[in-house]
């Protein structure tokens, strides 16, 4: 069963905050405290949420045109930091939704330690449902990947059906 | 001499029908490709979903949204998603599938990085600072 440190859940949700608020010293300050062990699960805690993220906004599995209109507005709307399309496009199609490696993804070392930080944590305050602040959108992403570890494959079909029967119900 | 007549008549046919098996293995590859090629090229061109920018959030209120203090980590209340509060804590991390592939050096990497990013933007808006208040003097 799948678990979260809470640990390093708080050191992820921290950097994030400081990602979000573009303290890039503050963040680089924590990044140096927490460690190389920390780091590495703050990073892939950054690659689950922002692969939910990414499948919550395109309501399924992300196609190519949803990625690259997803790495367009990030792109375009964040004025913080300075990211560019090409780069989230390359993170969220190669390495969170592709599963490959963040170097082999991003190009080099310099890119994969710091952009999954930096665009995962625009993606969640840019894609947050309505009403929820971004950090309650993580608690939700949280709980329900925690969820989804515990569950057989086989309810996908039930789950998406029951899905659609509430949007259908929304719409009548 | 009939029986070597047949036999040679025989591996003919049989050598023809393999080169036609052959041929027809060879279309249908081609025609899969065909096919595969055609549906990524529908995938590459089709548009995005429209919930996508129906779920941007921003305008007016963005800087104060983004400087509000965020609170920690709260496990669900509904009975719905208690399993999942039910395995924080333990050894398994749901990111280990990404995280294996994250070598321990990132961390230095990173507040490397990013330190020399914060002290460039720093000197940039000292500088945009000076510029203005050296126009604003003159």
């Amino acid at each position: 069963m799948g678990s979260i440190n809470p640990k390093v859940e708080q050191a992820t949700r921290d950097m994030l905050g400081q990602a979000i608020r573009g303290d890039l010293e503050d963040l680089a300050a924590l990044i140096k405290s927490v460690g190389g062990e920390a780091y590495r699960q703050v990073l892939g805690l950054c690659l689950t949420a922002a692969a939910y993220v990414a499948v919550d906004v395109s309501s399924g599995w992300p196609t190519e045109a949803d990625v690259r209109e997803i790495a367009r507005i990030i792109a375009e709307r964040e004025k913080l930091i300075d990211l560019s399309q090409a780069d989230v496009d390359a993170y969220l199609s190669d390495a969170v939704l592709g599963f490959r490696p963040l170097e082999e993804a991003l190009g080099d070392a310099e890119k994969a330690a710091t952009l999954p930080l930096l665009i995962t944590g625009s993606m969640l305050f840019r894609f947050r449902p309505e009403g929820l602040t971004w950090w309650e959108y993580l608690d939700q992403i949280w709980n329900a990947s925690l969820t989804a570890e515990t569950l057989d494959l086989s309810v996908i079909p039930a789950l998406l059906i029951r899905a659609r029967r509430a949007k259908q119900t929304r719409t009548d | 001499m009939e029986k070597a007549r047949f036999a040679a008549w025989a591996k003919e046919m049989t050598n023809r029908e393999d080169s036609r098996a052959a041929r027809e293995e060879a279309r249908a590859k081609r025609e899969e490709a065909l096919t595969d090629r055609i549906a990524e090229l529908e995938r590459r061109t089709e548009r995005p979903s429209g919930a996508i920018t129906a779920r941007e959030r921003g305008g007016a209120n963005e800087a104060t949204e983004r400087a509000r203090p965020e609170h920690g980590w709260r496990l669900p209340a509904d009975t719905s998603l208690a399993l999942g509060a039910a395995s924080v804590g333990g050894a398994a991390s749901i990111a280990a599938e990404y995280a294996r592939y994250i070598p321990q050096t990132y961390a230095t990497i990173g507040a490397t990085v990013l330190a020399v990013g914060a002290a460039g933007v720093a000197w940039w808006r000292e500088r945009r600072k000076a510029e203005a208040d050296g126009e604003h003097q003159s």
